[in-house]
C-alpha cells in the first residue's frame, strides 16, 4: 500500500518535471518566433531594401537586439551563418554571431521579388535563463527521486519495526504467554523508545496478571479447603441421623461449591489459554458421545433428537469441547418443552467443521441474545430450572480458546447455535 | 482392612478423612509434610496412598515420581484443590492412579480408594461375570438374565460392565462418568441417574431382585454373594 503510494508519487512528480521542462522550452521558442514574425510583418520590401544596403558586411545590421541580414542577389547565404547553425523548429534557426558572440534566433523571410532576408533577435539572455531553468528542473527532479527513495526506505524501516511489534503482540494475544518481549533493535531512535515503553508495559501487565493468577490459585486452595471442611462437618453431622434437613444442607453446600468451581474453571481457561492438549479429533464421535449421554434425558421429556452427522475432524481439546457441546445440548434439552424437538446437524464450510444445534424452546428475547453468554445470565422462564447459570459462559470461553466461532440466532421455534471449529491445524 | 498412608498438611481435612476411614475399619497413618510422607512410604508397606498435591517441603507429584523411580509402586490417589482438567492429566501422568478434587464427599473418596486397592489383586477379569442370575459376557458383549438375552446399547453395556466388575463396591456417579465416557467433564444435569434408571428398566424389569442398588448420598452398588 505504502509502496504503491510512493511509486505513484514519484511517477507523477517525474511527469510534472518532464512537462515543465518541455513547456518552458516550447514557450521560449514560441516567444522568439513571435517577435521575429512581428518584425517581418512591419517590413515592406522597399523599406527593407532601402534601409539595408545589399552589402554583406557584418555587425552593421543590428538595431536594438534585432538583426537584419539580406541574402546575396542570387540567394547567397550570408557569411555570418557560416558557423554552427541549429534548427530550433520548422523555419526557425539558432546561431551564434561570430563577432559579438551573442546568440540569435532567426527566420529567413523571402520577399515577393525573391530576395531573402534573415531576421533575427538576440536571445542570449533568454537562453541563459532557459539553461538555468533546465538546470533547476534537473536538480528538482533529482531531489524528488531522492525524496521518493528516502521515503521508501523509511517506510521499509518503519514497517519492519511495526510488523515486528505486531507479530510479537499477536503471539502474546494468541498464546497468552506474557513472558515474551519485543526485540529492541536500536536504542537511539523513536522505535527503540517505543519498544522499550511497550516492554515496560508488558512487564507491568505480567506482574498484575501473575498476581491475579496467584490470587485465583490461592482462592482455590484457601477457600476450597474450608469449604471442604464445612461440607465434611455437615456430612459428619448428618451421618447418624440422615435427616431430610441434613441432606438439604449438603445439597446446598454442593451447589455452592459447584458454582464456585465453575467460575474458577472459566477464569482459568480464559487466563491460561492452555493449548497443550490440543489434538486432531474425530468430531463425529465426539458429537455422537455427547448425544448418547443426553439422549435418555431427552427421552424422559419425549423430545425427539434429530441428527445428521458427517465424518468430520476438528482440532482442539477433547475434554473441553465435549464439555462445551454437552452444555449446549443440555441447555437445548432443558429449555425445550415436552414433545419438542432438538436437532443436531453437521456440515463443512471450507476449513471449518460446522455443527448447528436447534431447539424448540421458544428462544430468548432478541435483546437478551448477547447476554446469554454472560456469567449468571438466565432467561426469566428458567429461574425455576436448576443450574448455575454458568454453562453457556463456559461454552463461550472454550470456543474463544479454540478461536472458533459461536453464533446464536433466533429460529422460528427456538434458539439456534451455529458452531464452527477449524478442521485441522 | 487396608493400610492407608495419607500425606496431607491440613489437619482438619486429614482428621476428618482418618476418622471416616477408621469407621470403615481401615488403618490410617498420617504424614503432615512431603518429606515425612516419602520416608514413611518408602519404609513401610501400604495398600493405598492418599497424597495432597500442595505440600510443605516436597510436593505431592514429586513424591509419586520418586516412589516410581524407586520402583515402590503403590496405588495412589491424588487429592488437590487444583481442579483443572490439565492438572488432572499432569497428576495422572506423574504416576497417580486417580485424582480427586477438593472439596469431595467422603463417600466418593472411600469408593475410589477401595476400587484402587482391590485393583492390584484383580487385574484380570474372567470372560463371563456372574451376579445372581445375571450373566455378563465381556467377550461377546452380551447380557443374559435368567438365561434370557437382554439387548443393551453400547453405553448401557459399559455402565453395567463397570458396575459388575466392581461388584460389592460403591461406585460413584463421577467414577461412572470418568470410566464409561472417557471424557473429563462436569455434567450440568444428573445424566448418570437417568442412564442408570434406563439400564435398570432393561435388566430388572420382570425380576424380583434388583441388580443395581442405590447408595444414598454416594452412588450405586451391585451386590453379589460369591
Amino acid at each position: 500500500m505504502a509502496l504503491l503510494f510512493t511509486l505513484l508519487c514519484g511517477l507523477s512528480l517525474s511527469i510534472l518535471g518532464y512537462f515543465g521542462y518541455f513547456f518552458e522550452r516550447g514557450h521560449f521558442i514560441h516567444g522568439a518566433e513571435e517577435v521575429i514574425d512581428t518584425e517581418i510583418r512591419h517590413l515592406t520590401p522597399s523599406s527593407a531594401l532601402n534601409k539595408l544596403p545589399l552589402v554583406d558586411t557584418i555587425a552593421q545590421h543590428q538595431v536594438m537586439g534585432r538583426l537584419f541580414v539580406p541574402f546575396g542577389p542570387n540567394g547567397e547565404i550570408p557569411a555570418l551563418l557560416s558557423g554552427k547553425v541549429e534548427r530550433l523548429k520548422e523555419g526557425v534557426i539558432l546561431f551564434e554571431h561570430p563577432i559579438s558572440r551573442r546568440t540569435y534566433a532567426a527566420k529567413i523571410h523571402t520577399f515577393e521579388d525573391q530576395h531573402k532576408l534573415l531576421v533575427g533577435i538576440d536571445i542570449t539572455e533568454t537562453r541563459r535563463e532557459f539553461r538555468w531553468m533546465q538546470w533547476l528542473t534537473i536538480i528538482s527532479i533529482t531531489l524528488i527521486i531522492i525524496v521518493v527513495l528516502v521515503s521508501y526506505m523509511i517506510r521499509v524501516f518503519v514497517a519492519s519495526g511495526t510488523n515486528k511489534i505486531a507479530t510479537t503482540a499477536q503471539k502474546i494475544m494468541d498464546t497468552g504467554d506474557l513472558s515474551k518481549r519485543l526485540a529492541i533493535s536500536s536504542h537511539w531512535d523513536d522505535f527503540g523508545k517505543m519498544t522499550n515503553t511497550l516492554n515496560l508495559m508488558l512487564d507491568r501487565i505480567e506482574v498484575l496478571m501473575g498476581g491475579l493468577h496467584q490470587m485465583a490459585d490461592n482462592i482455590a486452595h484457601d477457600l476450597r479447603t474450608p469449604l471442604t471442611r464445612l461440607r465434611n462437618h455437615i456430612e459428619a453431622a448428618n451421618k447418624g441421623a440422615d435427616t431430610v434437613e441434613g441432606q438439604a444442607l449438603l445439597d446446598e453446600a454442593d451447589r455452592l461449591l459447584n458454582t464456585f468451581n465453575a467460575l474458577l474453571r472459566i477464569s482459568r481457561i480464559e487466563t491460561e489459554k492452555k493449548r497443550e492438549h490440543f489434538q486432531a479429533l474425530d468430531f463425529r464421535t465426539l458429537i455422537e458421545d455427547v448425544i448418547a449421554l443426553y439422549e435418555p434425558l431427552a427421552e424422559i421429556k419425549h423430545i425427539s433428537i434429530q441428527q445428521r452427522l458427517l465424518n468430520l475432524t476438528c482440532f482442539g481439546d477433547k475434554d473441553l469441547l465435549f464439555q462445551a457441546y454437552a452444555n449446549i445440548i443440555d441447555n437445548a434439552i432443558k429449555y425445550t418443552p415436552e414433545h419438542g424437538r432438538v436437532s443436531i446437524r453437521m456440515h463443512s464450510e471450507d476449513e471449518w467443521s460446522v455443527v448447528v444445534i436447534d431447539d424448540t424452546g421458544g428462544g430468548v428475547p432478541t435483546p437478551d441474545l448477547d447476554k446469554i453468554f454472560q456469567r449468571f445470565y438466565r432467561a426469566d422462564i428458567s429461574r425455576s430450572t436448576s443450574g448455575t447459570g454458568l454453562g453457556l459462559s463456559l461454552v463461550k470461553v472454550v470456543f474463544d480458546l479454540h478461536n472458533a466461532s459461536l453464533v446464536l440466532e433466533r429460529s422460528s421455534k427456538g434458539l439456534r447455535f451455529i458452531t464452527r471449529i477449524i478442521t485441522k491445524i | 482392612m487396608m493400610r492407608i498412608l495419607m500425606i496431607e498438611d491440613d489437619q482438619e481435612v486429614s482428621g476428618f478423612i482418618a476418622k471416616g476411614l477408621k469407621e470403615a475399619r481401615h488403618q490410617v497413618d498420617i504424614a503432615e509434610n512431603g518429606k515425612d510422607g516419602l520416608l514413611l512410604a518408602t519404609t513401610e508397606s501400604y495398600d493405598v496412598l492418599i497424597v495432597d498435591r500442595m505440600l510443605p517441603q516436597l510436593d505431592g507429584l514429586a513424591i509419586i515420581k520418586t516412589l516410581h523411580a524407586l520402583e515402590k509402586v503403590v496405588p495412589t490417589l491424588i487429592l488437590s484443590a487444583l481442579g483443572d482438567v490439565n492438572d488432572r492429566v499432569d497428576g495422572l501422568r506423574a504416576g497417580g492412579d486417580d485424582y480427586l478434587v477438593k472439596p469431595f464427599a467422603f463417600s466418593e473418596l472411600l469408593a475410589r480408594i477401595e476400587v484402587l486397592a482391590r485393583r492390584q489383586y484383580q487385574q484380570k477379569f474372567p470372560e463371563k461375570l456372574l451376579v445372581g442370575d445375571l450373566e455378563v459376557d465381556l467377550l461377546a458383549r452380551k447380557v443374559r438374565r435368567g438365561g434370557q438375552l437382554i439387548a443393551l446399547q453400547t453405553r448401557e453395556f459399559s455402565l453395567l460392565e463397570y458396575l459388575v466388575k466392581h461388584k460389592n463396591q460403591v461406585v460413584t456417579r463421577t467414577m461412572l462418568l470418568e470410566n464409561v465416557w472417557d471424557y473429563h467433564f462436569d455434567p450440568q444435569t444428573n445424566v448418570i441417574d437417568v442412564h442408570i434408571s434406563r439400564l435398570r428398566g432393561k435388566i430388572d424389569k420382570g425380576f424380583d431382585v434388583p441388580i443395581i442398588q442405590t447408595v444414598r448420598g454416594a452412588g450405586y452398588i451391585v451386590e453379589a454373594n460369591d
